[in-house]
């Protein structure tokens, strides 16, 4: 095996997948923390959630744990939906009171 | 190296590299609808990266949850709520100095740790977990035996969130 092959993705699955999954992570906290439209910051967090679901499947294929990875990762997924139902409703509930979603905008409970 | 597995190498890169610059679009991108068609790249990546690592049922919910649910939500929200027309006023960023410089020491954390520490993870270089039938017949164990409570307790969530965010979008009526 020559010296180059031993770090490809083929010889070390695990942490090719952990960095691309880091790398996303920080992207959606990019995200969250420099936007202020409230929609934006809600995909910062789908970002944030999609890195994470990537580590549980990579340990649970890649680093014998079983499958419970995957079966984590259906509930994340189910969780994520019903936040980003709420989370629109909520956006537009704020639309309609301050007539616009920036996140600096909204400080009040009720009008 | 054989043809095999040189494709994967391939196949590989370029999906990482394309959900990487992908999510940076999200981040960075002046538009919003820009961003959240980068969204939609990034989830597809995502779900190739998963058929990579033979998760066929998490590709598929990836696909369908996701891509047909969560992205269609927010392309709604985006559309509810901004006045298309005004696309430079639409999706206001503020990369402040000390943001990108905590979002690159967490970045270069992570990879640092997991460098320092690589010598300790599990050496396996094909997806065991479920390799010999197809997952979804095991998480569908998973779900009726060890994962129970929470399966019905989803599903209740579910329901309270159907009622929560039709009562929370809905029109307010005001009487008299």
């Amino acid at each position: 095996m020559s010296g180059v092959e031993k770090f490809l993705f083929t010889e070390r699955p695990l942490e090719h997948m952990l960095v691309v999954s880091s790398i996303l992570f920080c992207c959606g906290l990019l995200t969250i923390i420099t936007r202020r439209n409230a929609v934006s910051i809600l995909m910062g967090v789908e970002l944030v959630l999609n890195a994470a679901n990537l580590n549980f499947v990579a340990f649970s294929q890649f680093g014998g744990r079983g499958p419970d990875g995957p079966t984590v990762v259906l509930f994340v997924i189910i969780l994520a939906a019903a936040e980003a139902a709420v989370a629109l409703a909520i956006i537009i509930g704020i639309y309609q009171n301050f007539g616009r979603v920036d996140v600096d905008a909204a400080t009040l409970m009720k009008e | 190296m054989e043809t095999s597995k040189l494709l994967v190498n391939v196949i590989f890169y370029a999906v990482a590299a394309f959900a990487v610059v992908s999510a940076f679009g999200v981040a960075l991108s002046k538009n919003i609808v820009r961003s959240a068609f980068a969204l939609l790249a990034v989830l597809f990546s995502a779900a190739a990266l998963y058929a990579l690592m033979k998760a066929d049922f998490i590709f598929a919910i990836q696909i369908l949850v996701y891509v047909g649910g969560i992205l269609v939500l927010i392309i709604f929200a985006i559309m509810l709520t901004q006045r298309i027309v005004d696309v430079n006023l639409s999706n206001p960023s503020v990369p402040t100095a000390p943001a990108v410089a905590v979002v690159i020491c967490v970045l270069l954390i992570l990879v640092g740790v997991l460098l320092a520490n690589s010598g300790e993870l599990p050496k396996a270089t094909a997806p065991q977990a479920v390799a010999d039938k197809p997952m979804t017949s095991v998480v569908g164990e998973m779900l009726m035996r060890d994962y129970l409570y929470p399966f019905e307790i989803v599903s209740v969530l579910l329901l309270a969130c159907l009622i929560g965010a039709a009562f929370l979008a809905r029109k307010e009526v005001k009487e008299g």
